[in-house]
């Protein structure tokens, strides 16, 4: 069967979101260009969840490249983009703006997601990293100084990822990924060593790895709420998405050894985030570092460098746009009534139980509770560095989820105590679908995981296979 | 039957008891019934024979994660202790709870931990098990810490959960270890095939359990965990939790039989059980006499284990379930009565409950060990065992045994004297308005208590089957009655008497002449001034005694805290190297970037 008119479907209705940002300059309604685009991002989703299940795969205009795992990754940006626009649309100030620079940027995550080509990841992430800064920048001058940050952050890993372009440059001028994984690489060269750490820097900055994080908690703190969601969410995976094409599908294939630079990044950040984490009161502070820790965790399923280790990653890469979205959405919501301390937290409970449940269940998820999707994804991800003779970074994962039960714990106890008879607070009945249905998510993946759990391996296979 | 059934109810009760939220006045009935229906379940699942079952969870290449319970003689026992208590102490909740307003959240809480313990209970695979561990840890952390309001309470929760979590590391590194060699998850697997690879988990898993059982030198939580509500500390101290220790080192107890691990269990088991009776002696709050009593009784099944009488071990299992929930029941009720005083001298007992008088007796005498109630035969046993193999840790025993007599008494002795004239028609009052629910619960477990006795005579039948491995050393424990020897049972008495007359002369006599009649003995010897003096002599001894070991446990409280705060020091240290000075950021940018390259590269 031909699936190549499905790609260009694809490539279509990419196209569309740039297109659509610059029609959104003349035509100012609001709500027809929600509705616009979360219907073409359900499409997107849908056409992507099709091919997937078709097994599709297909490299079209030499830079596209359509196979399981990027099929899977396109279906979660679009379902967890959708999830993000709900958010903008209710609590962007200025969501026409907003819609204009997000266009851009979805354009930027899908076509990471598919490309079979170091210059198409370049175009990509910068694509969808400059708006980024745009969005944050228009949301009035207190964001100004978290945009300059990821501006000068992202400049300078942008600057990095070009240099380790270059270097690959003489050795195959082609640069597309599996023309590189079948031809030239091989054999160690300490160039190649070189353009190696030189990627793993420049897509550690986006995916917020210790010492390259550090914009990562001013930035989530100043940034909009649902911009914050979207940082956590979906960028930090773009990043991981171009961090798995270009080490499993480009340098594992020809040989290359990269278990200890990810062993060591893993350790440091899953340490950083987790102890830093323990000392913040603002709590969306706190899960910025929380997020930087499970930043960490995922690594450790890349330092595996194993089909296992990547499954796994895969895994957690859903299960923690997930989390991370769903928690954001309620975190964002309560910055909207002013409350943003874990004191401010206290009698949630009492004041919207469902908001109060479901903040529970994403933060035991994220600290790795049995049946929840997280415990899934921590114990695919240790089980993965046990089996690649990584014990010690099991160890050092597992005493790490250890320490965020503490700071988890303290907004989760907080949330429970009512000190004052309170009013009921309501939630928008758009967030809180996207609310509920990312918590029925959590749980009942962590119930079944069955089908996420084959799929992520199916996609670890397609990356591991080359081309 | 499927085992896992059995906690259904429960389950199903306490998320309808979350879901109905502060309005539902059904909730406690609601969740009584759900305990109940885990007791029923766990009527049709017991059979003498072990059944293993399992549900695939999920599976790849390589793993397979089933959701495995193995059902056997040993743990259809604990089984059958939950699904007992649960229910009498969710009645008790009822009246406990009457003027509380969190109902929705109390009783959610306790039908969560009653489930874990189940789960844990019937694990047959080690990830159930810790599914089970980790659920009985953190509901334990939310119940500890349920009346966030008192000042006691959130430190006492956070103090539980760093020593729990303490014990959850050592027990996911035991179980990674564990796959790594062996591959597989199934318990019954791993103990049919014992090996060196063993070893380290088999410590770790040891240290974990000492960890949730409260033993030498984790038992700090414990006393300060009475800061929950007292329901949830007699549920905590009877037959889950702290029992989940235990149970743990009972049912790998031919691993550690190999590994010749049982000298630590049982040197580790003796200094707890001496720790928590000096401490019990010195102690003045109600509640916390009753936890380091706990610390001491789970310190002697930890004794007999190491002294290899397993059945012993089991038979104080099972009595000491029954007598510790009655015992706190009863100090929940003396306190309600006493506007919720927690100090000994200031509670009065009265006559207008004389049915809780005497059924409070019957947890004092059945943990004192006085013949015929049950913790007479299991403190026997062990007793016994320890004549017969380890003189030195029989003396001990001995001089612990005189200490429970001497502090039960006394615990029993203070609070049940009558109350000064000022305030007698007020504490008569509110004994009288005292909820049923409240009483009736610990009269039926007075009950139990006296019938527990008849585990002595049953247990073989209990345990004829080998659990896991048939053949292995565990048979030759299983089969015979735990011994008891009348000599030493008859010694040991006579010490326990002599405490329980101790406490007496000196608590009884003195400050409430008017709840006991005269007797001629103790008129003798209470105006005697030399026995007199000795009596004072002996308290000062035992006193001092627990001011030494107070003051050690402050030292190893000091040493917990003093991880706790270095490791958030290291937080805020490490917060301040993200001050928000861009400059700093590209500077951390272009060191982690050229000591990549210099590590990887060059």
């Amino acid at each position: 069967m031909d699936y190549a008119i499905a790609g260009y479907v694809m490539i279509a209705l990419m196209a569309l979101f740039p297109a659509g940002a610059i029609a959104s300059l003349f035509v100012k309604r609001k709500k027809a260009w929600f509705s616009a685009s979360a219907l073409i991002l359900a499409a997107i989703a849908a056409v992507s969840l099709t091919l997937f299940a078709l097994h599709a795969s297909l490299t079209l205009l030499q830079v596209f490249r359509f196979y399981p795992f990027s099929e899977l990754v396109v279906a979660l940006f679009a379902s967890m983009l959708l999830a993000v626009d709900v958010l903008a649309y209710e609590y962007s100030s200025d969501f026409i703006t907003f819609s204009a620079f997000f266009g851009f940027s979805i354009a930027g995550m899908l076509l990471v997601a598919m490309s079979n080509s170091l210059i198409t990841i370049f175009i990509g992430l910068e694509l969808m990293g400059v708006p980024t800064i745009f969005m944050i920048l228009t949301h009035g001058r207190t964001h100004t100084e978290a945009a300059i940050k990821l501006f000068v952050l992202s400049a300078l890993a942008i600057a990095v990822l070009a240099f380790a372009i270059a270097l690959i440059m003489p050795y195959d001028p082609s640069l597309s990924i599996t023309g590189l994984s079948t031809s030239s690489l091989v054999g160690g060269s300490s160039v190649i060593l070189l353009s190696m750490v030189l990627f793993a820097v420049a897509f550690s900055t986006e995916a917020a790895v210790f010492p390259f994080n550090m914009w990562v908690p001013d930035v989530y703190e100043g940034a909009p709420g649902h911009i914050t969601a979207m940082l956590a969410g979906i960028n930090k995976k773009v990043a991981f998405v171009a961090m798995i094409e270009v080490f499993f599908a480009m340098f594992l294939y020809s040989g290359y050894n990269f278990q200890p630079i990810f062993a060591l990044l893993a350790i440091a950040t899953m340490f950083f985030g987790n102890l830093v984490a323990l000392v913040q009161q603002n709590v969306k502070r706190m899960m910025a570092y929380s997020s930087i820790s499970q930043t960490g965790y995922i690594l450790v399923g890349i330092a595996a460098s194993t089909e296992f280790g990547l499954t796994a990653s895969i895994f957690y890469i859903v299960a923690h746009s997930i989390m991370i979205i769903g928690a954001f959405s309620v975190i964002v919501w309560l910055a909207g009534k002013n409350l943003r301390t874990v004191n401010e937290y206290s009698g949630l409970w009492s004041k919207n139980p469902i908001a109060a449940f479901a903040l529970t269940i994403f933060m035991l998820s994220m600290i790795g509770v049995p049946p929840l999707i997280g415990f899934i994804g921590k114990f695919l991800l240790f089980s993965s560095a046990v089996s690649a003779n990584l014990l010690y970074l099991a160890f050092l994962g597992i005493i790490n989820s250890v320490i965020s039960v503490y700071y988890y714990g303290r907004v989760m106890l907080s949330m429970y105590s009512d000190r004052r008879p309170t009013r009921r607070i309501r939630m928008a009945g758009a967030v809180a679908a996207v609310v509920i249905i990312l918590l029925v998510a959590t749980i009942a993946i962590g119930i079944f995981p069955g089908p996420l759990m084959h799929a992520s391996a199916l996609a670890a296979n397609s990356v591991m296979l080359g081309s | 039957m499927l085992a896992l059934l059995i906690i259904v109810p429960l389950i199903v009760s306490s998320l309808l008891a979350l879901l109905l939220g502060r309005h539902g006045k059904a909730i406690k009935y609601l969740s009584l019934l759900g305990s109940l229906g885990s007791l029923a379940l766990v009527f049709f699942a017991s059979e003498n024979a072990a059944k293993a079952q399992a549900i695939q969870w999920f599976a790849l290449p390589g793993i397979n994660v089933n959701i495995a319970t193995y059902t056997y003689p040993l743990n259809m026992v604990l089984l059958w202790l939950v699904g007992i208590i649960t229910p009498l102490i969710f009645a008790y909740s009822i009246g406990f709870m009457e003027k509380n307003s969190e109902q929705s959240r109390f009783f959610f809480e306790m039908g969560l931990f009653a489930a874990g313990m189940m789960l844990f209970a019937m694990a047959g695979s080690l990830i159930t098990m810790f599914i089970g561990w980790e659920l009985l840890g953190v509901t334990s952390y939310l119940l500890i810490g349920f009346w966030y309001r008192k000042a006691d309470a959130a430190p006492a929760a956070r103090k539980a959960i760093t020593i729990v979590l303490f014990g959850d590391i050592l027990m996911l590194m035991a179980i990674v270890m564990i796959w790594n060699s062996y591959h597989t998850f199934s318990i019954g697997q791993i103990m049919a095939a014992p090996s060196q690879s063993l070893y380290l988990p088999l410590i770790l898993i040891m240290v974990a359990a000492f960890t949730k059982s409260a033993q030498f030198p984790f038992h700090e939580w414990l006393p300060d965990a009475m800061a929950g509500p007292t329901p949830v500390s007699a549920f905590l101290h009877s037959s889950t939790m702290v029992k989940a220790g235990v149970f743990l080192i009972a049912s790998l107890f031919t691993l550690y039989l190999d590994a010749h691990l049982l000298p630590i269990i049982l040197i580790v088991g003796i200094v707890s059980a001496a720790f928590g009776a000096v401490n019990a002696m010195a102690e003045r709050h109600v509640k916390r006499i009753l936890a380091y009593s706990t610390i001491e009784d789970l310190g002697l099944m930890f004794v007999a284990l190491g002294l290899g009488a397993f059945a012993a071990a089991i038979l104080l299992f099972i009595v000491q379930a029954f007598y510790k929930a009655l015992l706190f029941m009863d100090a929940g009720v003396i306190m309600r009565a006493n506007e919720e005083n927690e100090n000994i001298f200031k509670l009065y007992g009265s006559k207008a409950k004389k049915t809780m008088l005497y059924a409070t007796l019957f947890g004092v005498v059945s943990i004192a060990g006085i013949f015929p109630l049950g913790g007479f035969f299991g403190k026997a046993a062990i007793g016994s065992a320890a004549a017969s193999t380890n003189i030195i840790a029989y003396v001990l025993l001995l001089a612990i045994e005189l200490a429970t007599g001497f502090y039960i008494f006394r615990w029993y002795f203070i609070p049940m004297r009558e109350p000064p004239q000022t305030d007698a028609s007020r504490i008569r009052g509110a004994y009288r308005v005292m909820p049923k629910s409240m009483v009736i619960p610990s009269i039926i477990l007075a009950i139990l208590t006296a019938l527990s006795a008849g585990a002595y005579y049953y247990l073989p039948m209990l345990l004829t089957r080998a659990p896991y491995a048939p053949g292995s050393a565990f048979g030759s424990f299983t089969g015979a009655a735990p011994a008891i020897n009348i000599a030493d049972a008859v010694v040991e008495t006579i010490l326990i008497l002599i405490g329980a007359y101790a406490a007496y002369l000196l608590y009884s006599r003195r400050r409430a002449p008017t709840l006991y009649t005269h007797r001629l003995l103790s008129h003798i010897v209470y105006n005697a001034p030399v026995t007199n003096r000795a009596y004072a002599a002996f308290a000062m001894a035992f006193s001092a005694v627990g001011v030494a070991v107070y003051k050690t446990d402050a030292a190893i409280y000091a040493v917990f805290a003093a991880i706790a705060h270095s490791v958030i020091d290291l937080g805020a240290a490490a917060r301040k190297m993200v001050n928000g000075q861009t400059s700093i950021y590209v500077l951390a940018f272009a060191l982690g970037m050229i000591i990549l390259v210099m590590l990887f590269v060059m």
